[in-house]
């Protein structure tokens, strides 16, 4: 990573509303370098796409500047600043009837006035960016009949045909599954590792912990910015949940619900991942999980492995209830609870 | 099949089509026109009947040709408005355009008897004020446009300034007297007749700026059709862009209803059978295609309305929908849907 690429002083995004003040997020400051992929993480509501858009000039800011390139963006032409940032809005493009080869041609024209026809390198450059997500066999598909994670391919496609150093994505991975999510942020950082500087916007935290290389955590009083582990190390990742039910564990580097706990279970015997996976079981049911016996326990489990088959007994004599899974075990407890 | 050819395709159909249309619509009417007749007229040749030259020059070709410019000019109108509205439902008329227009015949034709003044009753008396009533509003929207940027807002705006001229028309025919009211009406209903020869080049030279203006437009068209995000992300300004796409549409629809009447049913139809038959978004080749399909819409309903061989003439407004409506639900269905 080299070279401050977008520079942030004193920023206030918001709205205005007519001349009263309106609404404003607070006062940020930051730089992103080139090459560097930064998550914009928050909660709802907490001014992201505000913050975003801002920045891709989609809304005039409240107060501060933002450079790109030690150029006040307010100085750059909107024409020009498009072949600087490209900015891929949350909302899907309504699109019926336009292929994907289509759309993705539309990102060449910051580069050409409204009667150029796109020439041969815009075509290469298209065809380049569509075949970087994978969808080459996809130019001549409707963009309103793909999947969600084959259309927010195509619209890092958009971005990358935009061929612009700077790419902006306002959710990118909202409503995908797992699969796509880790696939759009492998192609984001893929553009990243090629220098680009990706900036997105995201609440989902367990995705942008694991593949960001900064993170921008936006809290209602200011926005921290620092490694994903130095947020998680300086304690501000609990303050996002603050008045919710999860926290973050230090230890498992996960996200955990805080359970209500009423009783005490031990376990006793078995694997190690059958006794981790079988505490998280009992957690979940409400109970406090110790791996030694103690006296004041309200439940006692034997873990017995035979055979490469698993029993879990309730008790601890040989003639208490035994089950085969989990699940049971979980169907009995609740049975005897009510 | 290619899209490309499929596209050539198409589009020669559309101009042979145009072309058979507009020689019957010379041909049939109330007197026909022998073919001899037409071809010695375009060729410039002696004529044996002068009646028929005179219906001909009189008649016949000012129809046509307004038919291929109403058509064309509410049909692109149309296709603008549902694009920067993102709204299958806009047409020509969402901002109010037509109101205007009303509101200027309105007064030329009732304002005598209410007011005792006495306007120009003749024809040309008549396209002005309907140019000057559809510019006011346009001037109104326009005012509004540079300032406001959501889009739903203006929809909402058009759709109450439109009301409002409306409700200033209806109390000048709640007190106009009977014949003006009649004559109001017809106007109303719409007609391709009304447009003398004289006139017909002014129409013409409004229709091509206005056509003009949306073919220069088919980029930011395509952007906007997706998103005012996406356009401005592309570094399109997009209020101005909306202010000229709107400057163009009340262009093509203020001309057209000036001359022709307030004819309903092309303008939201053709674009959305343009978009089916074509398959596509791109307004380079929609723009084109719902100009040719109003023009050859437009002209079919106009021979129809004319009832050939009789001496009526139905009004075209209710002829273009009722013809017009079995096609589109009929394409509708077929299709399963409008947009996605």
């Amino acid at each position: 990573m080299s070279g401050i690429v977008v520079d942030i002083k004193g920023l206030v995004s918001g709205y205005r509303n007519g001349s009263a003040s309106g609404y404003r997020y607070p006062t940020f400051n930051a730089v992103a370098l080139g090459g560097e992929l930064i998550a914009l993480v928050g909660r709802n509501g907490v001014g992201k796409s505000t913050l975003l858009r801002t920045l891709a000039r989609l809304q005039p800011a409240l107060s501060g500047k933002i450079f790109v390139k030690g150029v006040e963006t307010h100085q750059i032409p909107i024409a020009e600043f498009a072949q600087l940032v490209s900015f891929i809005p949350s909302e899907p493009a309504h699109a019926s009837h336009t292929t994907v080869y289509e759309f993705v041609s539309m990102a060449r024209y910051p580069y050409h006035g409204w009667f150029e026809a796109l020439n041969e390198d815009d075509h290469r450059i298209v065809q380049a960016a569509i075949d970087a997500v994978g969808m080459q066999s996809f130019y001549h598909r409707f963009i309103d009949n793909l999947s969600d994670g084959e259309r927010q391919r195509v619209m890092i496609a958009f971005a990358i045909a935009q061929d612009t150093p700077i790419i902006m994505m306002d959710e990118p991975t909202a409503f995908l599954d797992l699969p796509n999510k880790f696939e759009v942020m492998r192609l984001l950082r893929e553009q990243a590792q090629m220098g680009k500087t990706i900036i997105i916007s995201t609440h989902d935290l367990q995705t942008a912990f694991g593949l960001v290389d900064t993170i921008w955590l936006m809290l209602p009083d200011g926005i921290r910015v620092g490694a994903p582990e130095d947020i998680v190390l300086s304690g501000n990742l609990n303050r996002l949940m603050d008045d919710t039910p999860v926290f973050f564990d230090l230890k498992s580097g996960q996200f955990v619900y805080k359970h209500q706990t009423k009783r005490l279970a031990c376990i006793l015997g078995g694997s190690a991942n059958i006794k981790k996976w079988t505490s998280h079981a009992l957690r979940r049911m409400g109970y406090e999980v110790e791996f030694a016996h103690l006296a004041d326990a309200s439940v006692y489990i034997q873990v017995q492995e035979h055979e490469g088959k698993v029993q879990w007994i309730l008790g601890r004599s040989e003639r208490n209830p035994t089950f085969d899974s989990i699940r049971n075990l979980c169907i009995y407890l609740k049975s005897i609870e009510l | 099949m290619q899209g490309k050819t499929r596209n050539a395709i198409l589009f020669v159909s559309l101009i042979v089509l145009l072309v058979l249309l507009s020689l019957l619509s010379i041909l049939l009417g109330s007197v026909s026109i022998p073919l001899a007749d037409v071809k010695a007229y375009f060729a410039g040749s002696a004529f044996t009947d002068e009646t028929n030259l005179a219906i001909l020059q009189n008649f016949r070709m000012p129809k046509v040709v307004s038919a291929i410019l109403a058509g064309s000019a509410l049909a692109v109108s149309g296709l603008q408005m549902q694009t920067v509205f993102r709204n299958p439902l806009a047409g020509p008329y969402v901002l109010g355009i037509s109101s205007g227009a009303s509101l200027g015949v309105a007064l030329v034709l009732m304002g005598s008897s209410v007011f005792g003044l006495s306007f120009w009753g003749s024809q040309i008396g008549i396209v002005v004020a309907a140019l000057i009533g559809s510019l006011l509003v346009l001037m109104l929207i326009l005012s509004v446009a540079v300032r406001v940027r959501d889009i739903m807002t203006l929809l909402i705006l058009g759709m109450m300034f439109g009301t409002a001229v409306s409700a200033i028309t209806s109390l000048l025919q709640y007190f106009g007297s009977e014949t003006s009211l009649k004559n109001f009406v017809i106007w109303t209903m719409g007609s391709l007749g009304g447009v003398g020869r004289q006139q017909l080049w002014l129409y013409a030279a409004l229709v091509i700026v206005g056509l003009t203006l949306a073919w220069t437009y088919v980029r930011p068209l395509n952007v906007l059709a997706i998103g005012d995000s996406y356009a401005r992300s592309l570094g399109f300004n997009v209020k101005r862009t909306r202010f000229l796409i709107f400057l163009s549409t009340s262009l093509l629809a203020g001309t057209a209803t000036a001359f022709n009447g307030p004819i309903a049913f092309i303008g939201i139809a053709v674009p959305h059978l343009a978009r089916m038959v074509f398959r596509t978004s791109n307004h380079a080749i929609l723009v084109p295609a719902s100009a040719l399909a109003g023009a050859v819409i437009l002209l079919l309903c106009d021979i129809i309305a004319q009832l050939p061989g009789s001496a009526t003439v139905l009004p075209l407004n209710s002829v273009a929908s009722l013809m017009g409506i079995p096609v589109v639900v009929y394409i509708i269905l077929k299709n399963k849907r409008v947009v996605s």
